[in-house]
């Protein structure tokens, strides 16, 4: 008897604390494997990015002029490049340069996305015409191109590369926000909002944006794995962050001019950045099918 | 349908003037005195404040705007090279038919493979071909184009020795060119045609077309195929402007002298016009082509012709799934 009160209590109580949607998600993203393997392999590449000083082997500049281009061996777990500095130990430093301009770079796109998709999914009308109309021209040009000019513009360096790095990403984040943004305002939460005198401002931030901030959410975790992937390609021609730093994309471009003798300084750099990119994918991918269960069966 | 083609290519112009503004309000805010680029450091003051007037270099930023939109889209007129002083636009109209053939290929191989790969892979769901095409899928985007091109050059050019590993010439010295460039393409559009073929195969239609009892085949091929290459088609953009930055870096990996090449060969000389120019030229290509796939797809997709015969504010909405 006590037994089943107990459950009836216990029901109640589930039912009282309504799992909200936000819950739910992350329950659905939990019981996808995948999307948590991407998730536990990027905050493993993150930490021992950020752990690098404790588990480097070597300093990253560290040379030793006698034992250049070694194998991979047990002293050098991906050998050493052309001035015998351990590649391994520059990988872990690199990841601290190629993870943070991401990330950074992304973090100041959504800002600017949040702020010009607000804009113009709240007001709509002739503001959002404009903004909709500039942000078209701006995608006409394709994002690395623009990436590209802004940073030979700009000039090389870690602050540079991030603000010519999250340029070409802020259309669309705020496209996705504007979407969104639409369908919410026209919520009947919204009209009481306003009719209770809420300001403009307050609008947006208490109800319209935590209602439509969701799919932003998939476009940044595929935004800053490609992000790596641009970081990288701008150290290789020459721009964004510079050698000596070990960024990623920087190690390989000096790597290249070895690759016919030396093949191995070229392959751990890359395979990193890949594992990089995978593990974001991997998440976004799952969080999309948590935020949308309709997708997925 | 003409009236939707005709809209589309007024609206390349405007595209177009902005593009030229954008990047060239980005480069006059670049650092440095392109006089002394040109003449070095050891110029008398005399040369300088001469070479500056004859550059119109002191005139304000407005002036010097309007100067750069009339020369370019009135007499296709890109200005010189810094440094060696030969036409722009002769240059990139010479290196162009490169980087279009790398593009083209690129393109045609991501359509051509990955489209039909991504379908089959939705029609064997969570079989084994299924699972193993998407794994190679998730691992071909993640992937730097340019790395795999290395990783190309050092398996078949250093140790089998069977392609050249860099320049051109024949048909050889572009096969590892467009196999990088369109490897991340492929698997790109794999992925996306598969998960809007699932989607569509789930939809009432085409439980309506198989309950009516028609074939497996023509339920895929005349009632899904058709709606699921709808989303496919808004990502084809996206795969097209990565493919034209992707050219970039892919012509500096293999040192083919197309437009990408001359950009990054003109940034590390500091040859800011060049660098502006080939921006803005492949940007006002990029929208063109798009343009060309935006018509190609309203075929497609009978909604957009509907659409143009009576209302207007049309591609709108496709446009905003093109982020």
């Amino acid at each position: 008897m006590s037994e089943t009160l107990k459950a009836v209590s216990l029901m109640g109580k589930r039912k009282a604390r309504r799992e909200s949607e936000f819950s739910a998600m992350l329950k659905r993203l939990w019981g996808n494997s995948s999307a948590a393997f991407g998730l536990a392999l990027f905050l493993f590449l993150v930490l021992i990015s950020i752990l690098a000083p404790l588990i480097a082997p070597y300093d990253y500049t560290e040379m030793d002029l006698l034992n250049k281009f070694q194998l991979p061996s047990s002293r050098h777990w991906f050998g050493t490049d052309e001035l015998g500095r351990d590649i391994f130990s520059r990988i872990l430093y690199g990841g601290r340069f190629s993870l943070s301009i991401s990330v950074l770079a992304v973090g100041f796109a959504m800002m600017m996305g949040l702020a010009i998709g607000s804009v113009a999914g709240y007001f709509g009308g002739r503001i959002d015409n404009l903004i909709m109309r500039f942000l078209d021209i701006i995608q006409s040009i394709p994002g690395i191109l623009l990436t590209i000019a802004i940073s030979a513009a700009l000039g090389a360096g870690f602050d540079k590369t991030i603000i010519a790095l999250s340029i070409s990403h802020i259309p669309a984040l705020a496209r996705v926000l504007r979407a969104s943004m639409m369908r919410v305002r026209k919520d009947e939460y919204m009209e009481a909002a306003e009719s209770i005198g809420c300001g403009k401002i307050r609008q947006i931030t208490r109800y319209l944006l935590p209602n439509s901030y969701a799919p932003m959410l998939v476009t940044i975790t595929m935004m800053i794995a490609s992000t790596v992937l641009e970081t990288a390609a701008l150290s290789y021609i020459g721009l964004g962050v510079q050698p000596p730093a070990p960024e990623w994309g920087a190690l390989l471009s000096s790597a290249k001019n070895y690759m016919r003798y030396y093949p191995h300084t070229l392959i751990f750099p890359g395979i990193f950045i890949a594992m990089t990119v995978l593990s974001l994918n991997l998440f976004g991918d799952g969080l999309r099918d948590a935020l949308d269960p309709r997708l997925k069966d | 349908m003409v009236k939707f083609i005709m809209r589309r290519l007024l609206w390349l112009i405007p595209v177009s003037m902005g593009v030229a503004v954008v990047i060239f309000s980005i480069m006059y805010f670049v650092p440095g005195d392109p006089v002394q680029i040109i003449l070095g450091n050891d110029a008398t003051p005399e040369v300088i404040a001469q070479l500056r007037n004859d550059l119109g270099l002191d005139d304000p930023y407005i002036i010097r705007l309007g100067r750069f939109l009339k020369d370019v889209f009135l007499r296709f007129n890109f200005g010189e090279s810094y440094i060696t002083h030969v036409s722009i636009t002769k240059e990139m109209i010479s290196r162009l038919p490169r980087t279009i053939l790398i593009g083209f290929v690129s393109m045609m191989l991501t359509l051509v493979i990955g489209i039909p790969l991504g379908i089959t892979a939705a029609l064997q769901r969570n079989r084994i071909g299924d699972r193993i095409s998407m794994i190679i899928a998730m691992f071909g985007v993640s992937m730097p184009g340019f790395w795999l091109a290395l990783m190309l050059v050092v398996v078949f050019s250093v140790n089998l020795s069977w392609l050249p590993p860099y320049g051109i010439g024949g048909i050889e010295y572009y096969i590892m060119p467009c196999m990088a460039n369109a490897v991340a393409g492929i698997a790109g559009m794999a992925r996306q045609a598969r998960s809007s073929m699932l989607e569509v195969i789930r939809s009432d239609y085409v439980v309506t077309a198989r309950a009516k009892g028609l074939s497996n085949r023509s339920v895929i091929l005349k009632h899904a195929l058709p709606n699921a290459l709808i989303p496919i088609t808004a990502v084809a953009g996206s795969q097209l402007a990565r493919i034209f930055g992707g050219s970039v870096v892919i012509e500096n990996v293999f040192s083919i002298p197309g437009v990408g090449n001359y950009m990054v060969t003109a940034i590390n000389n500091r040859d800011y016009p060049i660098v502006m120019s080939c921006v803005i030229f492949l940007a006002i290509i990029f929208s063109f082509v798009m343009l060309l796939v935006d018509i190609a797809f309203a075929y497609i997709d009978p909604r957009i012709k509907a659409q143009y015969m009576g209302e207007k504010n049309t591609n709108r909405r496709r446009r905003k799934q093109n982020v």
